[in-house]
């Protein structure tokens, strides 16, 4: 197999796009496909990704294209995030979901945690009701059950010295 | 895009591996709020809060040594736990720790009373904290004031006096024996022995481990009766990869034998004598004492995937360096990739000549010495492929020109020959500027230079090496400082650059060799600090201990020129040196970086060895 071989990929709406496969190798959904099919000539359809969302992927994939760390990228759970994935990541709470749906289904790890670090560094600092209203979710906890979560889970031990 | 956000914003939500992934990137602080949130959250984030559990992280100290020595509940604190609350939340929560870390011996009785610990992946217990209530005090006193020869014969008659119904298992009881330590109550004694029993029944209730820490501590506790037995317990632990043994004293051979899937083992203790005689090539990393020089090249042979090997001397007690290396080694290199050990003067240089050679792949380094210059020639001569060099050797006199010029700057040619190293990480090293300059870098690469450069211009020596301060002429000083300068603006991956290390080690010499050392770059731009701003990664600038004279001028420079800086280390007022003045310049210099770029810190450059 040519190392310039060429890969054609179609979003959720039809839009088609040709990517380098060692580009495609970046996401393990696509190696493995490719690897078990062979390249089958026409387009792969990627039904759960959007144009705009392949698009954001794509521009990660390539930017780390030569990357001999990828696979290992965010391993360092206390690392800080790089200059550009930190500048990559700066876009609207619904984009970020979007991209992580999309690497978690194309299964790209670095990706996943790069936009999972991202949404953890949102949660860090907030109480419970702040976390509520940043994710749009509803309380389904009565106010005994909140507060024995509280005394059961260590709301002790946690507390910094 | 906006119409789908409700909808991705939901289902990203509700996709529990996504939030189990971005849980893994939270501490417990943050964990405990998002527990709150609602009842899928709570099931989600409560396994990764229980998940590792370390005593002496977070608020558990605090916790634990109010329990431990039963203060009274009326000091002002009305957050006291008591035991009852130890045991019930590791009763309901046991069962989701994975990785669980002993510092304290309430934790360990809580956990082993709960009886619901049992999936652990990695139990370690470390130098466990023993209360001394004024009860035990007490005790204490009156048993020193009765001498000791009583005292230690009451001990063994206390020992075969303690009741069976002390003895949690017939298998534990054949296995230990309670300590010997008559400094104890009979009460403290009692719970001592029923605690270290304790830890061993966490091991056997505990199959699926795959890291096991003994650490030394636990001999306050209880001791070995049978190594056997014990022997067998860890054996039992099929999955286990690594362990640490501090414990008991077993040979190497006998350990690797009966645990074949270890991958890595650490003992504090020494080997018994004849080290090795099969092959074991699942071991990666060993730590240990002294090795004498024979057994470490059998570790070498018999260890052929050895990558990593920390030990405290090699062959510091033989009477003749090990002779026939190449014939243990059958001529065969090992594949060490890293050494961590302490280059005692004695012995250093058979070591650069006789087991330097048979390291080829050594990517990487550590002396607790200073590193001679027969150990850097051999790593020039026969580790192409050293990447990172540490040397944590105690800083001599700064005034140390009385060492040969060629011995002094031994660590010069290492940076002008090895193209691979990335760290250079040897604070206390000096090397002069004149020679420094002389020859270009081989290592491009290099991310970290850590090492003081002592501007020769700015010191001559008398005739008894004693350094002087020189007649300034200042032309030929500032035309080294640019050459200095020239030779380190091509170290562009450089995201740390430390020049000095101020001495902190409280006694006599701190008085004889504290504060600043003068032959040193002053940092102005008008002495060429400019010439760095090809360093575009650089992060961390340090200067401690430097004269320097750099001024507002420079930190704006700084900000402008080197993007990524978040750490500069010589500002800062040092509060850990007693006697020291408050530095008004270096206060104002602080105040105008917090200005010019907030989220600069200012930090010691603080080594965790060696300085105790």
């Amino acid at each position: 197999m040519s190392a310039h071989s060429q890969i054609l990929l179609t979003s959720s709406e039809g839009t088609e796009f040709l990517i380098d496969r060692d580009i495609a190798d970046k996401s393990m959904l696509l190696k493995c496909m490719l690897e078990d099919i062979g390249e089958i000539g026409q387009a792969v359809p990627l039904p759960n990704v959007s144009g705009p969302i392949l698009t954001k992927v794509i521009e990660y994939c390539t930017h780390h294209r030569d990357d001999p760390n990828f696979l290992s990228a965010n391993d360092d759970v206390t690392a800080d995030i790089d200059e550009w994935d930190l500048e990559y990541c700066k876009v609207d709470q619904g984009t970020l979901y979007e991209l992580i749906l999309a690497a978690n289904y194309l299964d790209i790890k670095p990706l996943m945690d790069l936009t999972c670090k991202t949404v953890a560094n949102m949660i860090k600092a907030k109480s419970p009701e702040e976390i509520r209203k940043t994710f749009n979710i509803t309380n389904d906890f009565t106010p005994e059950e909140e507060d024995q979560v509280r005394r059961e889970n260590g709301k002790d031990w946690v507390d910094e010295h | 895009m906006t119409s789908s956000s409700t909808t991705s914003t939901k289902s990203a939500c509700l996709l529990p591996e996504v939030l189990a992934t971005i849980g893994s990137f939270l501490d417990p602080p943050s964990l405990l709020p998002c527990l709150q949130v609602n009842k899928a959250w709570h099931h989600i984030f409560l396994p990764l809060l229980w998940g590792s559990i370390d005593d002496s992280l977070y608020s558990w100290p605090t916790i634990l040594e109010q329990h431990d020595t039963q203060q009274p509940h009326g000091n002002g604190n009305t957050n006291i736990k008591d035991e009852a609350w130890l045991r019930t939340v590791f009763t309901k929560h046991g069962h989701l720790i994975r990785h669980l870390t002993i510092h304290w011996i309430p934790t360990l009785d809580a956990v082993g009373l709960s009886n619901t610990c049992t999936r652990l992946l990695s139990l370690s217990i470390r130098n466990t904290q023993r209360s001394v209530s004024d009860e035990e005090k007490e005790h204490r006193s009156n048993m020193c004031d009765r001498g000791f020869v009583d005292a230690d014969q009451e001990e063994d008659e206390r020992l075969l006096r303690l009741p069976d119904e002390y003895s949690l298992s017939p298998l534990l009881g054949n296995a230990l024996h309670p300590s010997k330590d008559w400094r104890r109550s009979d009460k403290k004694h009692r719970q001592d022995w029923m605690s270290g029993q304790r830890f061993w029944m966490l091991v056997l209730n505990n199959p699926r481990l795959r890291k096991l820490v003994i650490g030394r501590h636990l001999k306050d506790l209880c001791g070995v009766r049978s190594v056997d037995i014990l022997n067998d317990i860890i054996a039992g632990l099929h999955s286990l990869t690594t362990l640490e043994n501090t414990f008991y004293n077993e040979s190497l051979e006998t350990t690797l034998t009966r645990n074949l899937a270890l991958t890595s083992f650490r003992s504090e203790l020494a080997f018994p004598n004849t080290i090795l005689s099969a092959t074991f090539l699942g071991m990666r990393s060993l730590a240990t004492h002294n090795l004498g020089s024979r057994n470490l090249f059998l570790i070498l042979h018999h260890l052929p995937n050895l990558h990593s090997l920390e030990c405290n001397a090699i062959g510091l007690f033989d009477v003749k360096f090990c002779p026939d290396a190449g014939q243990i080694l059958e001529g065969q290199p090992s594949k060490l990739r890293r050494l961590v050990f302490t280059n005692f003067l004695r012995i250093e240089h058979s070591i650069a000549t006789h087991v330097f050679p048979w390291l080829p792949h050594l990517q990487e380094l550590t002396c607790r010495k200073r590193i001679s210059l027969a150990t850097a020639n051999a790593l020039i001569a026969n580790c192409p492929d050293l990447e990172v060099l540490r040397e944590e050797h105690f800083p001599e006199p700064i005034h140390c020109f009385q060492t040969p010029r060629e011995e002094r700057n031994s660590l010069l040619q290492v940076l002008q020959e090895c193209s691979k190293l990335r760290v250079f990480d040897t604070i206390h090293h000096r090397i002069d500027a004149d020679l420094l300059t002389e020859k270009p870098f081989a290592c491009a690469g290099l991310e970290m230079f850590r090492c003081q450069v002592v501007v020769t211009e700015r010191v001559k020596l008398d005739d008894t090496g004693v350094a002087i301060p020189p007649e300034r002429t200042s032309k030929a000083l500032q035309d080294q400082q640019h050459r200095i300068y020239d030779h380190l603006a091509v170290l562009t991956q450089l995201s740390t650059l430390d020049l000095g290390y101020l001495w902190r080690n409280i006694d006599a010499s701190y008085i004889e060799r504290g504060g600043p050392i003068e032959c040193t770059l002053e940092l102005t731009l008008e002495s060429g600090l400019d010439r760095l701003s090809t360093l575009k990664n650089l992060q961390v600038f340090g200067f401690e201990g430097v004269d320097f004279k750099l001024g507002k001028l420079e930190l704006e420079w700084m900000v402008a020129n080197w993007p990524r800086l978040r750490i500069l280390r010589g500002l800062q007022q040092d509060d850990t040196l007693p006697g020291l003045v408050h530095d008004k310049r270096k206060a104002e210099l602080c105040e105008y970086m917090q200005v010019l770029k907030p989220e600069v810190q200012h930090q010691l450059l603080r080594l965790d060895y060696g300085f105790e």
